[in-house]
């Protein structure tokens, strides 16, 4: 296990003239070299505030942060050897996409001619060739935000910070640019601390999110790890659509243990949680794991609510009390039902996911 | 406790890292403690000192100092009505109206800007004045325009700009849908007008009201020519320094004078100004019809163009003044009094006063911008402290700052480390910069607020130093804004009077004292030429600016008196 | 960026050396050329200030009292002759006073020339004259001079009423020929003169109407004339500019002022007496207490009483009559045989000063401040 590259530890930062908001509360996060990591959550939650103390733009009012084994909570913003990314882009208005991309080097005062060579080479990185002389109020969103990357990357950091970039583009930029991040990011190998409210984003560009919630991790792990396994409610809840079902347990041994299900047993393996009988749990089911037929099964219940959205279709399904979503892909006759209609409905029991409930 | 230490050492800290930046914004936070507190504080305490008690006694015994008191109320409540009810209509009818000749207009409220204090007052006696070409060779009348009905006149002349561009900034960013929401509610035009757009621009109103109020207080010019025996704070401050040298009663009528003016100097920065309920970007918030009723209109603009053209009949008259013999009595044409300005003893007086405010200026104007930096962009202890601060230059009535500037300068100071500054060009060159610090600030933090934070943290995290990313980033982008600065500050000090005429040596001359020696011995001719040429001088700067800008860009922000 | 920093810079210490130098110039007494002058002094029989111009260097500050062209004439002459930078500052009589009090310490100024004698005596007594005998000064008549109290005359002028005669003959009046004139009601709102308090030549006529009358009359009829006052004006002069104007009938001033007046307007201004008597006022020079440079200001007094400087009055239209009887005297100046003078004793006056002009402010003025126009 190499040595994490950024680790921070116990980052506190609370605002306020009474110290009373607390946008990061005790955060640990360690980060290793060439990984890519989503900082995930909904807005409020401290993660452009923790970006920002990577970054060195808030100071953090207790905690370290260590790059490579030393402290540089000190250490001014522009002497980090990091560059960031804006939401808006921040190009200077007054200075050519070439000027913009060189001016960091510049500031190095390193010579023209390298300056020359290296900006050469991260507009052809980025697809920007030939528009060096142009000024940012001539470029559409995407190459705003390209000669953005280009200006950060050029500075061969060793720690590349984005801030919510993507959200000023639209739809189908977005998606694209996704892709061309994670690309160059696999290829220069380059740690990555990327900031997004949209899951979509952190599930397909990071290597591990970090979903957090009222300034703390709440998880952290592989996209497949967060999906499957939340830990929290909370995460369960923001990543994907969930559904709780209240339940209790019965029976609970080494590698099962039955709960309580509508009123019928379910034995399901054994996860990450220790049980004692009689623990009350939450049932977590995603809504594409429950499947409704018309032939009769263990459990059935009453179509709530039916919305068709053509590749998929979605229905409230209400059992013994409780209401469930269910989504079906690429519904065929068999799987419309008319709202008020009766349905049986059966659960995969390996899509279970248990958590505890107060 | 030691957590606010802490904080306090780590905004320290961060401020030193700013390399020459915290050089210069020392050097600005040192220079506004010294050449605007420290004089202030001289002249409280020596106006609260025991030497000071006699002063109260007699100026409160005698009836003479309530007259005084009464007479400046009353020249301040007149002027700011009067001005802020021109200023009105003026905006009314460059927005609302749908008439000719608004470009006229506009250009015509600017013009008191830019012109010397006497100007108007020496146009306005020998026009209107018992032997005014109007009032006795038109109308036959022997009208006694010394007084109060003359300064009213002329301060109202002089100050209604900055109601006009206060209430254009307003008027044009009124939202039209709501006068469009309380028609469809079937409200008529007058109701409209009474009950909507009225009440949005109450804090305009207000604003203006406060801030003619305050400059009128302020002014000394015009009461020493055209206020005759009528006697305001001002010029009665200025005969206790040059009549009678007294600087006890120069400080203590300086207090009575500084409490009201800095009260509601400050009343209308924070208190009216915060409840604006119209956001000044100075862009227009689209276009509501303009006023269609034909009676209104017309009227309206009759009203304004008669005013405009009085405005343009006093100034027009300067440059008569200028180019006769004896003006009010000899009308024969003569290039004298120019000769006597450019080529011959007045020519030093043009060139030390252009020279003086040329050197003031891009002092004023680079501590402006520092200040205004630090305060926008950087969080300490004492940050509203510096901010209120660099206000006090131009909230302090001028004549306030020439006392306190000889009260604390008047002996070498910090053993002799500060050498007697009375009598010098130094002390004349600070006396500028004091005053025009202020408004490069208010229009640096009105710039620095648009540059978008995010562009300075860029360059900070692509490696610039603060003082590499102020110079690189910052000031490029408000460049427009800095430059327009530059012109202000260089107009308001060659046209500033009532900071510096205790402050005039022998040997440097300023010309708006030597119009008012000209003007009070009767050499109006020279008096006209000097104004004449002041105006040059500052058309001729304005000119120059705008050529290197090349854009306008920032310049209606510029104009916050 | 950076070059206009440097710029900028640069003017900042540019503009504090020549701050500097500027006061440097300014306190900077002539030392050397001091001694140098003394030693000289004995062996010139003859007044030529070039003989002695080499060892005596500027700057030199005069506190000028008449007129600004006046004072202009004199020291751009005196500056091409004698080749001592020269500047001068003016001021009215109480100004001049009021801010040689001030700075007693330290004065900005070297000679007080052309203030009226009365003034002068009221300098001498609170210790701001430093009397010096110019070399001239023999040429001069006893009367126009006091060594004791160190001023030396250099010009006589008598106070007299000058009235424009068009506005005269509307309101229906003669010229006034006595101080009772003045109260006729038709003069209402028609008179202008100055405030004593600030102007020389208003406490000119203050004292001379408490020699007329003694103090409590003359004060009496000050009351009464107030209510025929247009305005009373800071600087002697003004009052002539609004009979030029013809903003008031008549207005009292030094009788060549009018005529300064008439010459240079055009307007219809005609010069009385009152028969009762008038005053007079002589303009005098004196060497002021630890004045910055004496060396020149001596040689300044020396040379303002040869015939050749006093003949520079004409030249600006100031007729007042010369004291050096050499000097040519010009012929619109008003010869002071034809009046009746009352005996005015400049020392008294001057040492009655600070007493009247006291109850002056108190009774006719009201305690009202000074006037600023």
């Amino acid at each position: 296990m190499e040595t994490a590259t950024l680790i921070l530890e116990n980052l506190v930062k609370t605002f306020g003239r009474k110290k009373d908001v607390q946008a990061v509360n005790g955060l640990n996060l360690e980060i290793h070299q060439g990984e890519f990591v989503t900082l995930l959550g909904p807005s409020g939650c401290g993660k452009t505030t923790t970006l920002r103390m990577i970054a060195g733009f808030e100071s953090p009012t207790s905690g370290r942060i260590l790059l490579e084994g030393k402290e540089i909570n000190e250490i001014p913003p522009n002497k980090r050897p990091m560059a960031m990314v804006f939401q808006n882009y921040a190009l200077f208005p007054h200075m050519s996409v070439f000027e913009n991309i060189a001016y960091g080097l510049k500031v190095k005062k390193q010579p023209q001619d390298q300056i020359h060579e290296k900006v050469e080479i991260v507009l052809q990185l980025m697809n920007l060739v030939g528009m060096g002389d142009r000024m940012p109020h001539q470029l559409s969103g995407g190459q705003q935000q390209r000669v953005a990357l280009a200006r950060a990357l050029v500075m061969q950091p060793k720690v590349l910070l984005f801030d919510e970039p993507l959200s000023n583009l639209d739809a189908k930029l977005r998606v694209q640019m996704r892709a061309e991040i994670r690309r160059l990011q696999q290829r220069l190998g380059i740690t990555t601390v990327y900031v997004t409210h949209d899951q979509a984003e952190a599930m397909s560009l990071a290597d591990r999110i970090a979903v957090m919630h009222d300034g703390q991790i709440e998880q952290i792990g592989s996209p497949v790890e967060i999906y499957e396994q939340p830990a929290s409610l909370f995460v369960a809840d923001f990543i994907g659509k969930a559904n709780f079902i209240e339940s209790m347990v019965e029976d609970s041994s080494d590698d099962h243990i039955s709960l309580e299900l509508f009123g019928n047993s379910l034995t399901i393996p054994t996860g990450t949680h220790t049980y004692a009988v009689n623990d009350r749990v939450y049932l977590i089911i995603r809504p594409e794991s429950v499947h409704l037929s018309h032939k009769e099964g263990a459990f059935s219940g009453e179509i709530k609510q039916a919305v068709y959205l053509g590749s998929t279709v979605e229905y409230e399904v209400e059992i013994c009390g409780q209401v469930i979503s269910v989504i079906i892909y690429d519904p065929q006759e068999g799987d419309k039902f008319e709202e008020g209609s009766h349905v049986s409905v059966e659960f995969s029991a390996n899509s279970f996911h248990t958590l505890p409930r107060k | 406790m030691s957590e606010f230490i802490a904080l306090r050492l780590r905004e320290f800290r961060r401020l030193t890292q700013d390399g020459w930046l915290s050089l210069g914004f020392l050097i600005s936070i040192l220079f506004l403690a010294f050449f605007i507190i420290f004089p202030l504080g001289k002249i409280l305490s020596v106006s609260l000192s025991s030497e000071a008690v006699p002063v109260y006694q007699r100026l409160i015994a005698g009836r003479a100092t309530w007259q005084v008191i009464l007479n400046t109320l009353k020249m301040g409540l007149g002027t700011a009505f009067a001005g802020t009810l021109v200023g009105f209509l003026f905006a009314f009818v460059q927005v609302k109206l749908d008439v000719p000749f608004k470009k006229f207009f506009h250009l015509i409220s600017l013009l008191p800007i830019i012109s010397p204090p006497f100007a108007v007052s020496m146009s306005v006696i020998v026009l209107f004045g018992r032997s005014g070409l109007i009032t006795k060779d038109l109308l036959g009348l022997r009208y006694d325009i010394y007084g109060l009905d003359g300064l009213i006149l002329v301060l109202t002349i002089s100050f209604f700009p900055v109601a006009y561009l206060t209430l254009l900034g307003m008027m044009r960013a009124l939202d039209p849908s709501l006068e469009e929401a309380a028609t469809s509610l079937g409200a008529g035009k007058w109701r409209v007008f009474r009950t909507v757009i009225l009440p949005m621009l109450v804090p305009g109103i207000a604003s203006s009201f406060l801030l003619l109020f305050v400059e009128a207080l302020a002014d000394l010019a015009n009461p020493l020519l055209i206020g005759g025996n009528y006697t305001v704070l001002a010029s009665r401050i200025y005969m206790s320094i040059i009549g009678e040298y007294d600087l006890n009663a120069g400080a203590v009528l300086s207090l009575i004078l500084l409490v009201p003016t800095l009260l509601i100097y400050f009343i209308q920065h924070y208190w009216v100004s915060r409840h604006s309920y119209v956001s000044i970007t100075g862009k227009p918030a689209g276009y509501s019809r303009p006023l269609q009723s034909k009676w209104v209109k017309w009227t309206l603009f009759t009203v304004c163009l008669l005013i405009a053209a009085l405005i343009l009949l006093i100034y027009g008259f300067i440059f008569v003044g200028a180019i006769v013999k004896v003006w009010g009595i000899n009308y024969e044409l003569t290039l004298e009094h120019f000769r006597f300005v450019l080529l011959g003893y007045g020519s030093k007086a043009m060139t030390d006063t252009t020279l003086l405010s040329a050197i003031a200026t891009p002092i004023a104007s680079l501590m402006g911008i520092l200040i205004a930096y630090l305060v926008v962009r950087r969080k300490f202890i004492g940050r509203n402290l510096v901010d209120f601060t660099s206000v006090l230059g131009l909230a302090v009535p001028g004549t306030v700052v020439g006392i306190g500037f000889i009260l604390a300068f008047n002996k070498p100071i910090l053993g002799g480390l500060v050498p007697k500054l009375t009598g010098t060009a130094l002390i004349i060159i600070l006396a500028y910069v004091v005053r025009s610090i202020p408004a490069s600030v208010r229009s640096g933090v009105a710039a620095i607020y648009q540059v978008d934070p995010a562009m300075e943290e860029a360059s900070s995290s692509l490696g610039a130093s603060s003082a590499t990313t102020f110079q690189r980033i910052t000031m490029p982008l408000v460049r427009p804004a800095f430059l327009t600065g530059l012109i202000y500050s260089f107009t308001r000090s060659i046209t500033s009077l009532s900071a510096i005429i205790f402050l005039v040596t022998p040997q440097w001359r300023i010309m708006t004292t030597q119009i008012l020696n000209e003007a009070e011995t009767g050499r109006f001719g020279n008096a006209a030429a000097y104004c004449v040429v002041l105006i040059a001088i500052v058309l001729t700067s304005i000119g120059l600016m705008y050529a290197v800008v090349g854009s306008t860009t920032g310049a209606e922000r510029m104009i916050d008196i | 960026m950076r070059h206009s920093v440097i710029i900028i810079v640069g003017i900042l210490v540019l503009s504090l050396m020549l701050g500097a130098c500027a006061s440097q110039t300014a306190s900077e007494p002539a030392q050397p050329a001091d001694a140098a002058a003394e030693a000289q002094e004995p062996a010139a029989a003859v007044e030529e200030p070039a003989a002695v111009e080499e060892q005596v260097s500027g700057p030199l500050t005069v506190l000028c009292g008449p007129q600004e062209d006046w004072c202009q004439a004199m020291t751009a002459a005196f500056q091409d002759q004698t080749g001592i930078e020269t500047s001068y500052v003016r001021l009215s009589s109480g100004e001049a006073v009021a801010r040689m009090e001030a700075e007693a310490d330290a004065p900005t100024f070297d000679v007080w020339w052309g203030g009226p004698s009365d003034g002068q005596v009221e300098a001498f007594t609170k210790g701001l004259i430093e009397p010096y005998v110019p070399a001239n000064a023999a040429s001069i008549p006893e009367n126009l001079k006091d060594e004791a109290s160190g001023w030396t005359g250099i010009y006589v002028g008598a106070l007299g009423f000058c009235s424009n005669q068009d506005v005269l003959d509307e309101l229906g009046v003669e010229a006034p020929t006595s101080w009772d004139d003045l109260l006729d009601p038709k003069l209402q709102g028609n008179i202008a003169i100055a405030d004593s308090r600030t102007s020389g030549t208003a406490y000119t006529s203050l004292y001379t109407l408490v020699l007329l009358r003694g103090e409590d009359s003359a004060f009496d009829y000050l009351k009464q004339l107030d209510s025929n006052i247009f305005q009373y004006t800071k600087s002697g002069s003004a009052p002539g500019t609004m009979a030029a104007s013809g903003e008031v009938a008549v207005a009292i001033i030094f009788s060549h002022d009018c005529v300064k007046f008439r010459e240079e307007t055009g307007a219809n201004l005609v010069v009385s007496f009152p028969a009762e008597g008038t005053g007079y006022e002589i303009g005098g020079e004196a060497l002021i207490k630890n004045a910055p440079n004496p060396a020149a200001a001596k040689v300044w007094m020396d040379w303002a009483l040869t015939p050749e400087a006093q003949a520079i009055a004409a030249t600006v239209k100031s007729y007042q009559v010369p004291t050096n009887p050499e000097t040519i005297v010009p012929a619109e100046a008003i010869s002071l045989s034809q009046v009746n003078l009352v005996d005015y004793d400049s020392v008294a006056a001057g040492e009655a000063k600070s007493a009247l002009i006291e109850r002056y402010a108190e009774e006719v003025r009201e305690g009202a401040a000074a006037p600023e126009s």
